[in-house]
């Protein structure tokens, strides 16, 4: 849908012209990482509104804020509940269920990787476990290597499962209206072969090599995860509203309260139990320390995102994109899913998969009318969130949780270059997005 | 009127101070800082040049495993069960290797024609012991601490 732009735009510019050049400067300064993801986009947004491309009001419209809700809900549910120590404790429980047995600890940390990841966001899932997985390695004197390669793609394998696991499901279920069920019934099958199949990669990669003393699994067996709660009583408090928050995702499509409401709603309760009966002063210093830790710059990042996509839609931009989509797929929804499931999936390896699905989402729902309409878009939206979520293993910069484990694994003294992860993440994305290939070919088209 | 002159860090320094060699290794910094009661000792190379400092806290880190020291790492360890023998055994994995990766190079020096009130405030702020090193080629020429100044403030006596 093409708006008519600002009379003031800028010296007259063709608004077409003027809003690709803005967005791809933006991009590019994305890529370079020369400038910071937050302010780039900031730059790019208020471009667009300075030039006369859109106007402020506009612009606002823009701003999914069912996205930003659902982000900074669950970010404040998750900040409180770490504080419990309840992920060093799950971390732990399982690495005695396997005995301490290095191949066992392989396979339990990393599907605890992906099951954190299904539910929370996964660079807080990688912070909270590759510390405690980086400790027990020591105590084996087994190598690192294996389990941070493990626990990246099990963030990224387990985030794509479900509605909230990472932020690009999260902006395709709210532009689309795609529930929390939707995702987890639709994706919940694929990711967890594909998790089964990466980790038999691994294990054919390394199993052999992963062995450790008596003595070592001994002192590894010593731990108490008991000791990890800090807060035994906020770790129930806060068990209990997650799973409220889930259940009020699941049926809270029935009743028409959307998921950025209950993620709110969820973290207010949190919040609510966390200062009551606290003094005033003690209550503002605790939503002071629960806020300090709100990804604000995420938060800036994702409103600025949707006023410079909004302003791209605006100027018509996103229409001809979508046209010479159509014209390559040949309207076909078959070929369209899955020249939509490996771009995204090539796209979101070497860039920021955020901005990469927030420009998708306007293209592919302005082509939805020469596919049937939007009811029959369903696999398009299913390949986009594939790509996008999968795509982040093939190289070290596809996702910002495979930056901060390298970074973990490098101030404990092993590097993870761009290389070394290219040579084990190409053949994993490739792996896995002919996987989901296949399970949306036989699921849709078969 | 009289002429107030501000007195320099060189006038009132305690020199030559106790130093390592960069190449000094781990189990040598320990005995020395044991020996001298100290927390933090001054490092220079084999030139004397001024390289840094090690201390104390930063052998402490030398005991407990990298996940629990490292940016971001485990802030609750309680789960952990560790003996002396595995604290001792990381203790001894490094006992033998230099100290120049454990060496802090962000430290704030003074010249010896610094003004003394400079030195006091890094006491004030930060610091326990403060390096006086030549303007020139960095040469470590000596220190000053709290009992330093105590000393000098004792000579007015």
């Amino acid at each position: 849908m093409t708006h008519p732009v600002s009379p003031e735009i800028i010296l007259g510019l063709n608004p077409l012209w003027l809003s690709s050049g803005i967005f791809l400067v933006t991009y590019a300064l994305l890529i370079s990482e020369r400038v910071n993801r937050t302010v780039a986009v900031m730059f790019g947004a208020g471009l667009m509104i300075t030039s006369g491309i859109i106007n402020q009001d506009d612009a606002f419209d823009g701003v999914d804020f069912n996205t930003i809700s659902l982000l900074a809900g669950m970010m404040i549910l998750v900040g409180i509940t770490q504080r419990t120590g309840v992920f060093q404790y799950v971390a732990v429980w399982v690495v005695k269920k396997a005995r301490a047995n290095p191949r066992g600890i392989l396979v339990m940390l990393a599907t605890v990787t992906a099951v954190f990841s299904a539910f929370f966001d996964n660079v807080t899932t990688v912070l909270l476990i590759v510390p405690v997985t980086l400790l027990i390695v020591e105590k084996l004197e087994v190598s690192p290597y294996p389990y941070l390669f493990a626990e990246i793609f099990s963030s990224n394998i387990g985030g794509t499962a479900t509605l909230i696991g990472d932020p690009p499901n999260i902006m395709i279920g709210s532009a689309v209206g795609l529930s929390f069920s939707d995702f987890i019934s639709e994706l919940g099958p694929v990711v967890i072969c594909i998790h089964l199949t990466v980790l038999l990669l691994l294990y054919l990669c390394w199993g052999r090599q992963l062995k450790s003393s008596e003595e070592a699994r001994t002192r590894v067996m010593a731990f108490d995860e008991r000791d990890s709660i800090t807060n035994p009583l906020l770790l129930r408090q806060s068990m209990a509203v997650m799973t409220l928050v889930i259940i009020g995702f699941v049926l809270g499509e029935h009743v028409g309260l959307r998921s950025g409401s209950i993620a709110l709603g969820g973290a207010a309760l949190l919040m609510l139990i966390y200062t009551f009966g606290r003094d005033s002063k003690e209550q503002a210093a605790r939503v002071e320390e629960v806020l300090a830790e709100l990804e604000w710059s995420t938060i800036l990042f994702f409103m600025c995102l949707f006023m410079m996509v909004h302003g791209l839609q605006f100027s018509g931009v996103l229409d001809l994109l979508g046209q010479h989509l159509v014209e390559f797929t040949d309207g076909d929804l078959q070929a369209t899913t899955f020249a939509t499931l490996w771009l995204a999936a090539f796209a979101s390896a070497v860039l920021d998969n955020v901005p990469f699905v927030a420009t998708m989402i306007p293209v592919l729902q302005s082509i939805a009318p020469h596919l049937g309409g939007p009811e029959d878009m369903a696999p398009v939206w299913w390949a986009l969130s594939l790509g996008a979520c999968l795509g982040g293993n093939g190289t070290l910069v596809g996702a910002t949780a495979n930056i901060i484990v390298a970074g973990f694994a490098e101030r404990a003294g092993y590097r993870i270059g761009f290389g070394r992860f290219l040579l084990i993440g190409m053949p994993v994305l490739l792996l896995s997005v002919l996987i989901a290939t296949g399970y949306l070919y036989l699921r849709h088209f078969a | 009127m009289t002429n107030i002159e501000a007195v320099q860090c060189g006038a009132i320094m305690h020199s030559p101070p106790t130093h390592l060699y960069i190449d000094s290794t781990v189990q040598e910094a320990i005995e020395l800082l044991i020996e001298h009661h100290m927390y933090n000792v001054p490092v220079v190379d084999r030139n004397q040049v001024f390289a840094g400092e090690i201390s104390v806290k930063r052998l402490i880190g030398l005991l407990l495993p990298v996940s629990l020291t490292m940016e971001k790492g485990l802030k609750n360890p309680g789960f952990m069960r560790e003996s002396l023998e595995d604290i001792k055994r990381r203790l001894d994995a490094v006992s033998d290797k230099p100290i120049a990766p454990y060496v802090a190079t962000d430290i704030t020096v003074v010249y010896p024609d610094s003004p003394v009130i400079d030195a006091l405030m890094l006491l004030y702020h930060k610091y326990i012991r403060i390096p006086v090193v030549d303007r020139n080629d960095g040469r470590l020429l000596g220190g000053i601490s709290f009992i330093t100044v105590l000393r000098a403030l004792e000579g007015l006596n």
